[in-house]
């Protein structure tokens, strides 16, 4: 986040701007892109709204009415916005203006997290917290820079102890012991 | 008026050595647990309650009233210098907080949400004291389609003004539609939505959609981009103090943060998270109007602005707890429970029967501000070296923060992995630059705008009439169409200005 400077455009409040390396027809892909999610979210709204079981004592307005109004306007946002995209005159403007485009990243880094993101949901229960969290705190610190792992892991270990102090000993919010649990 | 002499009343039983005493250790407490990303006030009123319980009354409160002022700046803490906010409240603060903690102003972003805290707080403790009686009368009004058309306002003005791309936003908003719904529904308990996983049955809670898409989208963007970000560069934290042209952007933004947050606390319309975006809504849409806008890019105004609207509505919150016993947000909610833990009822019979106590929770809530602004003030910089870590540590602590700040909450590996999906949603959502903040919007209120609704249909018989039979709800929907011709007209100029056709804003119909 801090490659972003104040020079970057303020396009959305939370979500930083995208790169401006640009495919061709960048802007229109990026439009349609976004129609996509939305259409995609609409569908499932109606999907999953027309599959509600409603009983046989719904009022005015069922538990269906909701979804299914929020699904239908998605889908005509998504439809309204492709079209505006699509129009010949928005497709040349699009052509000649530089846009932001969806980013290709570095998908090492994305893998090695969500790899570490995967095996505490699977350690967490088995080897317990201290464990667990140290893994997690040092999958993701080596994936952002795997430049010095003994003291990340040292870092990590640490961490992970305080927080199990914090929670279990302050808190007297149990986090799960696993082996190390008769230990401490 | 006698307010008065019943207020000094509650302050001499308030400022003993020993209440202060109460009051610091609450302060400090929840100060550290709101500083937890992921947990905020209601956290910190929740997990310290049983710790109040062991004082008397007085003490307890006085002590009650400075975790929760603790909890509240650890969440904004949070919120500022990790994009974490501890609080659905504090959301707004991390938009523009966190990208002034980013460009090095993390302590003028502290300072300004402390001194918010401060104005928002004492001014509205005041109101409370002073007119809690009479504005429980106006709180009455509010029925269910006056609920509505306050939901759709705010759904409106999200899409409208938050965003600047009314498509993006408007996807943004389904998503958080779609989330609201999942779970079982409340009216009828039709099960709706789960995809058959039976843990979402009692729906996706808003701690784990907040911190999912904000703390660990932002961790996965980071591991994601493609410039390689240099993960061990420091964050500068910067000069200490607010400056003198700080302060001058920042006293109106409080002044007016704190008028829009007064009116919500009174009306039970899920807590402090409106104003908030209405305050930010309105301080960008000015900014604009000036034409020196820094939003985006670390704009004090939209951290000034919302804290101090949350603060004012949590404080006027106290009007229906005390004076209908209507608690309006979680907070209050678990105040509600330390009331009735020393056997008081609130309600309309509580301003006699209990007036000591209720007079001294007022006086500890002025001492608890008042403490706050003495002891977080000076600590903001030493908060803002926080970014001093490397960033790979800063991350990855995150991560760590917001796995265990959710497993304490909800005791479950699966709520857990429900966390890490709703990054990887964040994260999806960051590529395509679509905001975040509206998904927020959509959980949150989502559910209070299907609700509202449907009660006002079945009130009136199936007849959509009745949402426009009542002047508050007029007036709201009145309010809302002025802004979209408003928003409408600025991007008409905008694109005159620019002949190029805009391909990313097609007019669409905001929902």
């Amino acid at each position: 986040m801090t490659t972003t400077g104040p020079d970057a455009p303020a396009s959305a409040p939370t979500a930083p701007p995208t790169a401006p390396d640009a495919p061709p027809a960048p802007r229109t892909r990026a439009t349609l892109g976004v129609a996509a999610l939305t259409g995609a979210t609409g569908v499932l709204l109606l999907l999953g709204g027309a599959l509600i079981r409603e009983p046989a004592a719904s009022g005015y307005l069922g538990p269906r009415f909701f979804p299914l109004a929020v699904g239908a306007l998605l889908v005509a946002t998504a439809l309204a916005s492709a079209a505006w995209a699509l129009r010949p005159a928005a497709r040349r403007a699009a052509a000649a203006a530089p846009a932001p485009a969806p980013e290709r990243g570095d998908r090492r880094t994305l893998v090695v997290m969500a790899a570490t993101l995967a095996g505490h949901l699977l350690l967490l229960q088995p080897l317990g917290w201290l464990i667990a969290g140290t893994l997690l705190f040092w999958g993701i610190s080596t994936a952002l820079g795997p430049r010095r792992p003994l003291l990340d892991l040292f870092v990590a270990a640490a961490l992970a102890g305080v927080v199990q102090m914090v929670f279990s000993g302050l808190l007297d919010v149990p986090l799960p012991a696993g082996p190390l649990g008769g230990i401490g | 008026m006698d307010a008065l002499s019943l207020l000094a009343g509650g302050f001499a039983d308030a400022l003993t050595p020993a209440n202060l005493l109460w009051c610091l250790v609450g302060v400090v407490l929840g100060t550290a647990v709101g500083v937890l990303p992921g947990l905020g006030s209601s956290m910190a009123v929740a997990l310290l309650l049983p710790l109040t319980f062991l004082l008397e009354p007085t003490a307890a409160f006085i002590m009650f009233a400075g975790i929760y002022y603790g909890g509240q700046f650890g969440g904004a803490t949070t919120s500022i210098l990790l994009n974490t906010p501890g609080q659905s409240s504090s959301i707004v603060t991390a938009f523009e907080g966190y990208a002034m903690a980013r460009s090095g102003r993390a302590s003028q972003a502290l300072a300004a949400a402390v001194l918010g805290s401060f104005v928002g707080g004492i001014v509205a403790t005041t109101v409370v004291a002073f007119f809690a009686q009479r504005m429980v009368a106006f709180a009455l009004g509010f029925g269910p389609a006056e609920y509505f058309a306050l939901a759709v306002l705010a759904f409106v003005s999200t899409v409208a003004v938050i965003t600047s791309a009314p498509a993006r936003g408007v996807a943004a908003l389904g998503v958080g539609l779609a989330l609201s719904v999942v779970g079982i529904d409340d009216q009828t308990g039709a099960v709706r939505m789960t995809l058959g996983v039976p843990q979402v049955l009692d729906g996706i809670d808003i701690v784990v959609v907040t911190v999912g898409l904000l703390a660990v989208g932002e961790v996965l963007h980071c591991g994601f981009r493609p410039d390689g970000a240099p993960a061990d560069r420091v964050i500068a934290s910067g000069a200490p103090w607010l400056s003198r042209a700080d302060l001058r952007r920042s006293w109106l933004p409080w002044l007016r943060g704190t008028a829009v947050g007064l009116p919500f606390g009174v009306v039970p319309a899920g807590g402090a998270e409106i104003p908030t975006f209405l305050s930010y809504g309105m301080e960008k849409a000015l900014a604009r109007r000036r034409g020196n806008s820094e939003f985006g890019r670390g704009a004090i105004e939209g951290v000034a602005g919302p804290e101090a609207a949350n603060n004012a509505t949590t404080a006027t919150a106290m009007i229906p707890l005390l004076g209908l016993g209507l608690p309006t947000s979680a907070t209050a909610a678990v105040m509600l429970a330390a009331f009735q833990q020393y056997g008081m009822q609130p309600g309309p019979l509580l301003f006699e029967g209990d007036a000591d106590l209720v007079w001294a929770l007022l006086a500890s809530m002025f001492v608890g501000t008042v403490l706050l602004l003495v002891i977080n003030l000076p600590f903001a910089p030493l908060w803002a070296r926080l970014l001093r870590l490397p960033r790979r540590h800063l991350y990855a602590g995150l991560v760590v923060f917001a796995t265990v700040g959710v497993y304490a909450a909800k005791g479950s590996v699966f709520e857990v992995g429900l966390l890490y999906a709703v990054g990887a949603v964040g994260l999806l959502m960051r590529c395509h630059g679509i905001p975040v903040a509206p998904v927020l919007i959509g959980v949150i209120l989502g559910p209070l705008a299907e609700g509202e609704l449907r009660r006002a249909m079945a009130a009136g018989q199936g007849d959509p009439a009745v949402l426009l039979d009542s002047g508050i709800a007029l007036g709201l929907y009145a309010l809302m169409l002025a802004g979209v011709a408003i928003a409408v007209a600025a991007a008409l100029r905008a694109r005159r200005r620019t002949p190029a056709p805009d391909a990313e804003n097609p007019p669409v119909a905001a929902p």
